[in-house]
């Protein structure tokens, strides 16, 4: 892989405080989005000349395609084409078909759940591991993290991304690493509490989780606990449920991007203005395409997410089709990066439920359900279809604070989030009120859909 | 008025005799109960002898539980007697069970007021159960 970058970091060299510093100037070192679209195109170059002669799957997709490499001078090159790769390719060649670097060069590898059989695997090689730390060192420090900071890396460590990508990455900025993986909420919150944890990663249903359980089991968020900076990600969440998870543990949360397939974590972040999350484009090439045609759509319109690794080297991947629904802003930031921002993920469109034939997704539900006072954001979509017919309920656990003798309040409270929900979505729900706790809780990804109509 | 505990229960077999076990576990007494449904979920309303340990005992496991102060009368003086003083005095009678000891437990839309003119026309109504 092309390495043009030559302010590769020494970090014996560094004090913690330039080290901080050095990170964050290698972010910032574009003046214009000219400049860093010039660096994308030239890394583009190489990128695609590498993948011809390392990985057999590219040479004949090119082949297929009638490209050259040496024709692809930017990414509107290969945009004329329908060239993408999608996860069911990284299937097709399990479990590493895809490398370009020899097995012997590998020093990682991750796999993601495969709900249809086989996992997803990917490699790294020593540089990639590298890059991805300073990625996820990068988001920590743009949150505003430092080396003076706790960090409780409570995402599952092993062959999720979570756990060792955030884990690397506050290691790489100075800070003290709590690897406490996912689960185990009881011990969780005694070392929180008991270590000074400043700033917490994980899932934000499982922040939501650890909030909760920290209510009920003594703990108090307020006075034993130094929590100010959340780094939630890994599934879509709503506004609605950052003002909650905010609230309940006196933290301020920043929603972190990435997966598996782009090293995890780390690709995009939040930044103090939180107006959408940075995408890291001198190391990704981000498009937003019409999943239906594959064209890109117009700037600025909602599409499918595709990336292009600029800098991966065991396991790049071009154009890459995320499944992340979201749109792309690329006019300045108040903040200072030029680096284009995600504005935050809708949904992915396996997340996407049709009923009816109208588009749903979860952070949709959850937005209007969080807005509501009587509830809480734990919910769950059921689709199945008895008859002809889809039929879509949305189980919402009541609020302890909205019990009441009244059973008229309930009715009120159930028919508004009715109506609220046929407003937002465009089609009919029913709402079943659950009792406080009734939906399992989960301590990675929460499951929100069950879909009966696939039993049949 | 005495006290009356109103919790939130899911429609479905198990979960009244749920509550019932963390109340029976923490030793406290169910002195008179009704319940109202509305599809999937509905209210019991209850009056236990012992409204702290009961509350404490349900909110630490998860369940949504409010209080609201009711009236518990005499049932001698006759329901037609009671509704009647009640109505008079334009006061409602939002939702009624009763108890053992022939006492009827009410929710009306003016507490104070009730128990004045219930008392004042010679019907019992009781400070304690």
């Amino acid at each position: 892989m092309p390495r043009t970058n030559n302010t590769v970091m020494c970090i014996g060299f560094y004090s913690r405080g330039s080290m901080e510093a050095g990170i964050l100037a290698k972010a910032k070192r574009f003046r214009s989005r000219a400049e860093l679209q010039e660096h994308q195109s030239k890394l583009l170059r190489k990128l695609v000349r590498y993948v011809y002669d390392r990985v057999p799957f590219y040479k004949k997709k090119f082949n297929e395609q009638g490209l050259k490499p040496d024709n692809v001078k930017s990414i509107q090159d290969l945009q004329r084409t329908k060239f993408f790769t999608v996860k069911d390719d990284l299937r097709r060649n399990y479990p590493l078909g895809m490398l370009a670097v020899p097995f012997e060069e590998v020093v990682r590898v991750h796999a993601s759940s495969g709900t249809t059989g086989l996992p997803t695997v990917v490699a790294y090689n020593a540089k990639d591991i590298e890059t991805w730390a300073e990625l996820d060192a990068r988001c920590l420090l743009v949150a505003g993290a430092s080396s003076r900071d706790v960090v409780q890396v409570s995402y599952g460590y092993g062959l999720f991304t979570g756990g060792l990508g955030l884990h690397y990455g506050a290691e790489l900025i100075g800070a003290k690493v709590i690897p406490a993986s996912a689960g185990n909420t009881q011990r969780q919150l005694t070392l929180m509490r008991d270590l000074g944890t400043t700033v917490l990663c994980c899932t934000p249903s499982y922040a939501l989780y650890l909030a909760e359980y920290a209510r009920d089991h003594g703990f108090d968020l307020e006075r034993d606990f130094r929590l100010r900076l959340g780094i939630f990600g890994a599934e879509p969440w709503s506004e609605g449920l950052r003002r909650q998870v905010e609230e309940n543990l006196k933290l301020r949360a920043h929603d972190i991007y990435g997966m598996s397939e782009l090293y995890g974590p780390g690709v995009a972040i939040e930044c103090p203005e939180r107006c959408g999350l940075h995408v890291w484009e001198d190391h990704f090439l981000v498009e937003v395409i019409d999943p239906k045609t594959g064209e890109p759509v117009e700037p600025g319109e909602e599409g499918e997410l595709v990336f292009t690794t600029l800098t991966k080297e065991a396991l790049p991947l071009i154009r890459y089709r995320s499944r992340d629904v979201s749109m792309l802003e690329v006019d300045p930031c108040s903040c200072g990066l030029i680096h284009a921002r995600i504005m935050r993920i809708r949904g992915r469109t396996d997340d996407m439920i049709k009923v009816r034939g109208v588009a749903v997704f979860p952070s949709q539900v959850e937005e209007v359900l969080s807005r509501i006072d009587g509830l809480t954001p734990n919910y769950q979509l059921v689709v199945d279809r008895p008859g002809a017919l889809d039929r879509l309920l949305v189980r919402v656990e009541l609020s302890p604070r909205a019990a009441t003798d009244v059973l008229t309040r309930l009715v009120i409270l159930q028919r508004r989030v009715e109506e609220e929900l046929r407003e937002a979505l465009g089609v009919a729900a029913s709402v079943e009120l659950l009792e406080p706790g009734a939906i399992p809780r989960s301590e990675g990804k929460a499951k929100r859909i069950v879909d009966l109509r696939s039993l049949r | 008025m005495i006290t009356q505990l109103s919790v939130f229960l899911e429609n479905k077999p198990g979960r009244l005799s749920e509550m019932a076990r963390l109340l029976q576990e923490a030793g406290v007494n169910i002195k008179a109960m009704g319940i109202a449904e509305a599809g999937n979920y509905g209210i019991v309303r209850m009056v236990v002898d012992n409204v702290d340990l009961a509350v404490k005992a349900l909110q630490k496991a998860g369940m949504a539980v409010s209080k609201v102060d009711i009236l518990a009368i005499d049932m001698r003086a006759g329901v037609y007697q009671i509704s009647k003083i009640l109505g008079d005095h334009e006061i409602n009678i939002d939702y009624a069970y009763t108890g053992s000891g022939g006492i009827i437990f009410m929710k009306v839309s003016d507490e104070g007021k009730a128990y004045q003119v219930l008392k004042s026309a010679g019907v019992k109504v009781y400070d304690t159960i």
